[in-house]
């Protein structure tokens, strides 16, 4: 039973296909040109750069995260870390609302916004 | 930008549309609004703004049997505000990101869409969405604003680019969701950014060739009158949007429009009154120049914008025939006021447990603020203030039937909590985030959202259809004795004008944050819905998105003299090209 339908999803793909002759072409391979000022979190703990962060936090993320989530989900629980946290920051979430940071702020800022949502919440 | 996609038929649709070959409106048109039955051709129908259509063939006793007669997907899932536009049998509408369709308006076929191209990272300046709430259409184009902060024209039997201004710098902070509004061959606009410490602006264009015919701003600068009610350089930053449109009185010559919070949101930063943010001014449609301004929340510091344009309304009050501007305010209050002078005649309270304010002056409107209740950029967070922020009602337009005096107030009752930053937290930098605040909403009740009917003139609360999620849709009001409206679950439904009842509803799928509108052609009655859920609702709740234009009648079958009966041939857009002669 699960065979016929996978057919029958592979015969949609096709008909689908023909109406959409891109989907002939090979797909895009997207590759990650991005030159990384720091491969890792140069800030993480540091009390002063968690302070900026947090500050940096309320200009740019505040308005969608919240502290705990709102229109963007809750970036203290993210499961995004390091550099694939950041890749979102750059580039933006194609499809959803997370716009591309990249040129508006710069790669330490964002380190030092990572820093303070990976840092205990304020009271 | 480029025209789009045009369609590579769109020559063959184009002869096929319907009213290609007529004139859109014309000043006489616009003026007239009220008497055309079967058009929709502003986005508050008319001039004044009341949403009430003397359409009668959709009434409360058949309502029951509205069906779905057509339907179209816009673009993205990223929320619908938009109140369609009816001219020569076409509808014209915008979906999220600007974009723009005509449809046939019987039988849904596309005859063209527009999309413009965004820059990168323009979403870091968009505080609530990639919304956009409407067009505007007069003579042969099509007005829209986009979220960088450009008005373009467009021609309105094929959606190419006849010309676009830049308003302003998007990366500043400035955007446009509004609809534009035309006044004598104007096409007035406002400007989006309140949160991003803009100095808030009304501009009108010539609206056939896009040149610029005056620029108000609503905060006043050095030398202006209100300016004093500025500290220091406090006004240059002063928030007073102008997201959504206006009103106009033809015999007066008045073009009102309501303005947003001032900036950034801890009023302790800016201390006086911050003229005019949070007010309705009053505008000599040929200069701009302010006649009047009305203060709703004098220094706010709770974020509450009065934007909603007025509904003129002329009605008896205390045994006087006042020419009244009706509003319904962020800030939980209903205004009445003198719409030739200004002058406060009343406010009642739309929901309860207000507890910002202690009252409301009965003479001049002026409210006396709890100050415990207020906000200070000292890092404390004050809770529950009512209403929250998003207000006890939001954008979404009301409606008012003038041969009843009453207005459909869409209201919700919640509250929210406040934590300024203090000063040296708070830095203004173009582009970015200029709120100065923390803040959080809540709930306080079992509902949240309530659609209230309320007789203006007797001062009188007449009946509510309670929702438990708010209320984020525009109202329609008919002549037959319906109230149209829906709600965050997704049900668009019709409602009995004298008792609230419920005669009729539809699930749409997702939640409606847009305004309904109706019309008529070939003898048959239409209503109009977009549904999808986005913008500010998203903030708080989740539920499944949308993207789609509901079209419904009495029957579903497409009338006779579908528009006028030809679907002519589709539009494809991708990459499906006729074979190379």
């Amino acid at each position: 039973m699960k065979r016929c339908v996978r057919c029958l999803a592979g015969a949609l793909a096709l008909v689908a296909g023909a109406a959409y002759p891109q989907a002939h072409q090979p797909p895009k391979v997207e590759v990650d040109a991005y030159q990384w000022e720091s491969p890792e979190n140069p800030f993480s703990g540091d009390a002063e750069a968690i302070a900026e962060g947090q500050r940096l936090y309320r200009s740019t993320c505040y308005i969608c995260h919240a502290d705990t989530g709102s229109r963007g989900p809750n970036l203290r629980k993210s499961k995004l870390k390091g550099q694939a946290f950041l890749k979102v920051v750059i580039n933006g979430r194609k499809n959803t609302q997370m716009p591309a940071w990249k040129g508006k702020l710069t790669e330490a800022e964002m380190w030092k916004i990572y820093s303070f949502i990976e840092a205990p919440a304020p009271q | 930008m480029t025209p789009l996609r045009l369609l590579p038929l769109a020559a063959a649709a184009v002869l096929l549309a319907p009213g290609a070959a007529e004139a859109g409106p014309a000043d006489a048109d616009l003026l007239a609004a009220a008497k055309n039955r079967g058009e929709w051709l502003i986005y508050g129908r008319t001039y004044d703004n009341q949403r009430f259509s003397p359409l009668t063939g959709i009434k409360p006793s058949n309502v029951a049997g509205l069906r779905p007669v057509w339907s179209a997907g816009l673009n993205s899932l990223d929320g619908l505000e938009a109140t369609p536009v009816v001219s020569g049998g076409v509808m014209y509408v915008t979906g999220a990101h600007s974009h723009v369709y005509a449809f046939d308006a019987v039988n849904g076929q596309r005859l063209w869409h527009w999309a413009p191209e965004e820059p990168e990272g323009l979403g870091t300046v968009l505080c609530c969405g990639p919304v956009n709430r409407g067009v505007a259409v007069y003579g042969d184009l099509v007005y829209v604003l986009t979220l960088d902060a450009r008005l373009v024209a467009l021609k309105k039997d094929s959606g190419e680019v006849a010309w676009e201004k830049v308003i302003d710098d998007w990366k500043k902070g400035i955007s446009a969701t509004g609809a534009p509004y035309v006044v004598k061959g104007m096409v007035v606009v406002g400007i989006a950014g309140g949160e991003y410490g803009v100095r808030g602006y009304v501009r009108a264009y010539d609206a056939k060739s896009g040149a610029e015919k005056w620029t108000t701003h609503t905060v006043p600068g050095p030398g202006e009158p209100g300016n004093e009610s500025w500290p220091g350089d406090t006004w240059k930053t002063g928030g007073g949007a102008t997201w959504q449109s206006g009103a106009y009185d033809p015999e007066l010559d008045l073009i009102y429009w309501g303005t947003g919070n001032p900036g950034p949101w801890n009023s302790d930063l800016r201390k006086g009154d911050n003229k005019w943010t949070a007010s309705l001014i009053a505008m000599d449609a040929a200069t701009g120049k302010i006649r009047w301004g009305f203060q709703y929340t004098p220094n706010d510091g709770w974020d509450y914008d009065g934007n909603n344009a007025p509904i003129l309304a002329d009605i008896t009050v205390g045994g006087k025939k006042v020419k009244a501007a009706l509003q319904t305010n962020r800030n939980g209050f209903f205004y009445v006021l003198d719409r030739v002078s200004g002058k406060f005649i009343y406010a009642v309270p739309t929901v309860d447990g207000i507890n910002w304010t202690t009252g409301i002056d009965p003479v001049t409107g002026r409210p006396a603020v709890n100050e415990k209740m207020r906000p200070l950029a000292d890092g404390k967070t004050v809770v529950p203030i009512v209403p929250g922020l998003e207000g006890g009602t939001n954008w979404f337009p009301m409606a008012f039937n003038p041969e009843t005096g009453v207005a459909f107030v869409p209201t919700n009752t919640w509250a929210m909590a406040l934590t300024g930053y203090k000063p040296e937290d708070i830095k203004y930098e173009p582009g970015k985030v200029y709120m100065g605040m923390d803040y959080k909403m809540h709930r306080i009740s079992e509902t949240v959202g309530r659609l209230r009917a309320f007789d203006v003139q007797k001062k009188k609360w007449l009946w509510e259809i309670a929702s438990p999620l708010p209320l984020f849709a525009g109202v329609l009001a008919t002549k037959s004795g319906l109230v149209f409206s829906g709600d965050q679950q997704g049900f668009f439904f019709a409602a009995d004008a004298k008792t609230g009842k419920v005669l009729w509803r539809y699930q749409t799928g997702s939640g409606i944050n847009a305004s309904p509108i109706t019309y008529e052609i070939g003898g048959k009655q239409y209503v109009a819905i977009l549904s999808g859920l986005g913008g500010d609702p998203s903030f708080y709740f989740s539920g499944p998105k949308g993207n789609t234009l509901f079209v419904f009648a009495l029957d579903n079958m497409p009338a006779a003299k579908a528009g006028a009966g030809k679907f002519g041939v589709p539009e494809i857009e991708g990459a499906l090209t006729a074979v190379p002669k």
